[in-house]
């Protein structure tokens, strides 16, 4: 029963993202087929552009004092960043509190790259 | 008979189950129901490469029961006033790595989600086998972050994930699916919803449709 039960897990995650990622396939083609472009370019460069936003790159270990307070004040001012607000609600399991801390070091991170 | 006409001929066959409301899976029937304010997708010529595609990715790892999109985008979508459907979802019936459903002889659904929740260690392993999978499948890297176990309830248990896209003028758009897993007939079903948002995702209202969209599954099979 346990190995049919692992099957299950298995097959329920490779449907749950496969079909995200071939939907979004889908619209790509659609947007480069309308714009006479090449899809697969354009599903490469929007698909790195996600790594990028997701990622992050490692710390350098330089002290980022600047960007904390940029972060903090955007939270305090409640102008979220979407996509660190999104990483940060998801990782906090919708907690408000746990949220707002991570949303400082999500964005901290993304400011990093900018 | 052009490639197009092919696809759709060989999904019309997908399209009447459907219709019909009922699928048998290894001689069972199981009542389809498609969660409210989605149009059940496939039926449709402008369809055939979303269901080709589907189809072709996932192979044997599952079996599409129906496909479902938003009725109002799923509409514009044939009528090509759009390119991209924001809300849209699956039923699918799990099956092994050869193409056979799974069957749990003798298991209620209460043991089949306490069997899944005990083992949600597993759950980052599984993720990131398919996310390898996915990798062969789709060029680039995608990045998605595991969400993990939401939640569970009588009817089900139900785990999601979440993607950041940006499309080609740097706008975010963030795309959030949730999985729900239930047994019914000794059948492993999922019913997956996605949504995309333009600002902050509302995952508990994704949730709560999900968990929604499951109970009416349920109570139509018991």
């Amino acid at each position: 029963m346990d190995r049919v039960i692992l099957k299950a897990i298995g097959s329920g995650f490779i449907a749950l993202i496969l079909i995200l990622l071939i939907y979004i396939g889908i619209g790509l083609w659609r947007v480069a087929k309308k714009a006479g472009k090449k899809s697969v370019e354009i599903g490469k460069l929007a698909l790195d552009q996600t790594k990028d936003h997701i990622k992050g790159i490692p710390d350098s270990g330089v002290r980022y004092d600047d960007l904390y307070t940029k972060a903090y004040e955007e939270m305090n001012s409640e102008r979220f960043d979407s996509a660190s607000w999104a990483k940060a609600l998801a990782n906090a399991a919708g907690e408000q509190g746990k949220a707002k801390a991570l949303y400082i070091k999500y964005r901290v991170e993304q400011l990093k790259h900018e | 008979m052009s490639v197009r006409t092919l696809f759709f001929a060989l999904f019309a066959i997908v399209a009447i189950d459907a219709q019909a409301a009922t699928v048998t899976l290894l001689g069972r029937p199981i009542e389809v129901v498609i969660p409210n304010g989605y149009c059940e997708a496939g039926n449709h010529p402008a369809d055939a490469e979303m269901v080709r595609r589907t189809r072709e990715g996932i192979g044997n790892s599952n079996q599409i029961i129906v496909l479902f999109a938003d009725c109002k985008e799923l509409e514009d979508f044939r009528k090509d006033k759009r390119t991209m459907i924001d809300n849209y979802g699956q039923m699918l019936a799990q099956q092994t790595p050869k193409g056979q459903i799974l069957s749990f002889k003798g298991v209620s659904r209460a043991e089949y989600i306490q069997k899944i929740s005990d083992r949600s260690s597993y759950f980052p392993e599984a993720f990131k086998k398919a996310e390898a999978r996915a990798k062969e499948f789709i060029p680039g890297n995608p990045s998605i972050e595991n969400l993990g176990l939401l939640s569970t309830d009588s009817n089900g248990l139900y785990f999601g994930l979440l993607m950041v896209l940006s499309n080609d003028t740097g706008k975010l758009r963030t795309v959030v699916g949730v999985s729900g897993m239930t047994l019914v007939k000794e059948r492993s079903i999922s019913i997956n919803l996605y949504q995309v948002y333009k600002k902050t995702p509302d995952l508990r209202g994704l949730l709560t449709r999900q968990q929604s969209a499951m109970a009416n599954f349920v109570r139509s099979n018991n």
